[in-house]
């Protein structure tokens, strides 16, 4: 009997993972399994090892990512947290929402949500913590909150999802926005329902104008880099990754001469943690780049049509069933790769079907949101449950509530589409 | 004194040059932009160095969470064992990591050994391909000295070849 040679390198991807290979080494021998079937040389998986990095807009991630800890440790999160606490500290549980908002901010200055829940978190929860929330709801909102990191641009998840489905980044950013802004006004409000409920936090100092005034000039530098940073790709003066390098100067600069957070020690530091992250999250590129190649060489797409077009060929039922795999996915499988492997599964057929591919890419990235948030493998969780010094366990009961605003939100999005678009049609046109 | 050195080499080489090429990507990306702004000119021989720097960078990364333990692995099927038969799962996988870095090397040498029988000169900097190319075999041979070495320092007992997220049933019971 001929076994096909697409199933052998998916059994083979399978059964390496789940017996605990590192994910890009599972990925390349995959390749190397599919490659072998088809009878073509390995020198496709030695040309893409090197030719997967080439592409320019990569560099856009490792430099968001190295701005994002400057910025961390520079002392920008410091300055968003205190404008966030004269804006909604007042409120019952307020250090909740401080968070919630803080996070928004923090989201438009770093592309990754486990950044996100780190820079805001290890003030805010401490903090929560002294003040006699429980834990299990410090540590899941900052988790819940974090993830916003991943999708309020510049996001690395977007920047990963646009090389790879070949789509404006830009335009990705701009879909972002309203989604992202949404999700976090509607944690908001959940975390301020919650906080009623079980009367967690004390009321702080009412808020008024003078000194949300004063900490917002205060905190101007901070708040200031969202603009520099969207302002100048948006405009169309900057590229994603000259305004990345420009966050990094920018964040150098304000971290060193005008917060004097910074020390060269941290930057020292905020450099190895960056190339940790580049190793281990886009490594995975070299292998996947010809595993793509191989997806499509096999006609894996194609089947995955038939398989779906046989249960329903409606877009608002196929976004639901693939929003609802990714979710699944996402509970064990880290994002960047969900994103890598299965946007070359799915988006020639969601193309198929007319569905626009900025918008399917605000899905994707949507459904990871919630795998970031779920266990075995919550990135943000395993961040806040450190912070916290919670179990991963006691956070995901904690953060079951705090998953709603993103389901809400990812249904929202599947049968209402037309304003997620808004903001990039409006500024580069519709796709054609 | 010379095995202070190789010590502090090995502890830190790839932190050193991953940090160093990851700050003169950032450089070089910003003086394209000064370039462009305020001399109206391009350089390509920065958006070459950019891309060499990023994939140093990422070589160095990958080869430094080989040591570190730190590549993203799923262990959610294998913690449902019991930590013996959970440690016995983690060594095969390595082996698979093995194998997989051998082939890599092995045919990113065979890659690079026909890109030494051709000319391919880049625009920016005029170099030949095969330099910047031949990152991949030496970090994969790095990445296959860092795993050896994992078991090899777990075997002498001076530092765990066990990452952190693999517990076993029985230990996660015990907890």
């Amino acid at each position: 009997m001929e076994i096909d040679g697409s199933v052998l390198m998916l059994a083979t991807f399978a059964i390496t993972i789940f017996i605990g290979v590192p994910v890009p080494f599972a990925a390349g021998l995959a390749t190397i399994v599919g490659v072998l079937c088809l009878g073509k040389p390995l020198a496709l998986l030695a040309q893409s090892a090197y030719t997967a990095f080439e592409p320019f807009p990569l560099t856009t991630i490792p430099l968001f990512t190295l701005a994002g800890f400057l910025m961390e440790r520079g002392g920008m999160s410091e300055q968003l947290i205190n404008i966030s606490r004269k804006l909604v500290g007042a409120y019952k549980g307020g250090l909740g929402l401080v968070t919630v908002v803080a996070c928004m901010f923090f989201a438009a200055l770093s592309g990754s949500g486990p950044a996100t829940t780190a820079a805001i978190g290890s003030i805010t929860i401490p903090s929560m913590l002294e003040e006699k929330y429980p834990p299990r709801f410090a540590g899941a909102v900052a988790a819940a909150a974090g993830a916003l990191g991943s999708l309020i641009p510049p996001s690395n998840l977007l920047i990963i999802y646009g090389l790879v489905a070949e789509q404006s980044i830009p335009k990705l950013f701009l879909a972002g926005i309203l989604p992202g802004v949404m999700v976090g006004l509607l944690l908001i409000v959940f975390v301020a329902f919650i906080a009623r409920k079980n009367n967690y936090g004390g009321d702080g100092e009412k808020a008024s104008i003078k000194p949300i005034l004063e900490a917002a000039w205060e905190g101007k530098w901070a708040l200031g880099a969202p603009l520099i940073i969207l302002g100048g790709i948006y405009s169309g003066i900057v590229t994603p990754s000259e305004a990345a390098a420009i966050a990094v100067g920018y964040s150098l600069f304000v971290g060193f001469f005008i917060y004097k957070g910074l020390t060269w020690e941290k930057v020292i530091k905020s450099c190895q943690d960056s190339i940790i992250m580049i190793g281990t999250v886009l490594f995975i590129l070299g292998a996947t780049k010809a595993f793509g190649q191989l997806v499509t060489l096999y006609d894996i797409p194609e089947a995955i049509a038939i398989i779906f077009t046989s249960l329903t060929d409606n877009p608002y039922l196929v976004l639901l069933l693939i929003g609802t795999f990714y979710i699944f996915l996402g509970t064990w499988m880290d994002s960047i790769p969900q994103i890598i492997i299965f946007t070359a599964v799915f988006l020639p057929f969601t193309n198929s079907l007319g569905i626009d591919p900025i918008l399917f890419g605000v899905i994707t990235v949507m459904t990871c949101e919630v795998g970031f948030l779920t266990p075995p493998i919550g990135a943000n969780l395993f961040v806040a449950s450190r912070i916290s010094k919670t179990s991963i366990e006691d956070i995901s009961v904690g953060i079951l509530p705090l998953l709603l605003p993103y389901i809400i939100m990812f249904l929202f999005l599947i049968f209402f589409q037309s304003w997620v678009l808004f903001l990039p049609n409006y500024f580069y046109g519709p796709s054609l | 004194m010379i095995k202070s050195t190789f010590l502090l080499l090995e502890g830190n080489f790839e932190k050193v040059l991953g940090s160093f090429f990851l700050l003169l990507m950032a450089a070089c990306i910003m003086i394209q932009v000064i370039l462009r702004f305020i001399f109206s000119t391009a350089a390509p021989w920065a958006e070459e160095i950019t891309i060499y720097s990023m994939i140093i960078s990422v070589y160095m990364g990958a080869s430094l969470a080989v040591r570190e333990k730190s590549h993203i692995r799923i262990f959610m099927l294998i913690n449902r064992f019991p930590r013996k038969v959970a440690l016995i799962f983690l060594s095969i996988g390595d082996f698979c990591s093995f194998i997989f870095l051998s082939t890599l090397f092995y045919h990113s040498c065979l890659w690079v050994n026909m890109l030494f029988h051709t000319k391919y000169t880049s625009i920016g900097l005029g170099v030949e391909r095969r330099w910047p190319e031949l990152i991949v075999p030496t970090m994969c041979a790095v990445m296959i000295l860092r795993l050896l070495a994992r078991y090899y320092l777990s075997f002498t007992g001076k530092e765990t070849h066990i990452p952190e997220g693999l517990i076993g049933r029985q230990q996660k019971g015990e907890q």
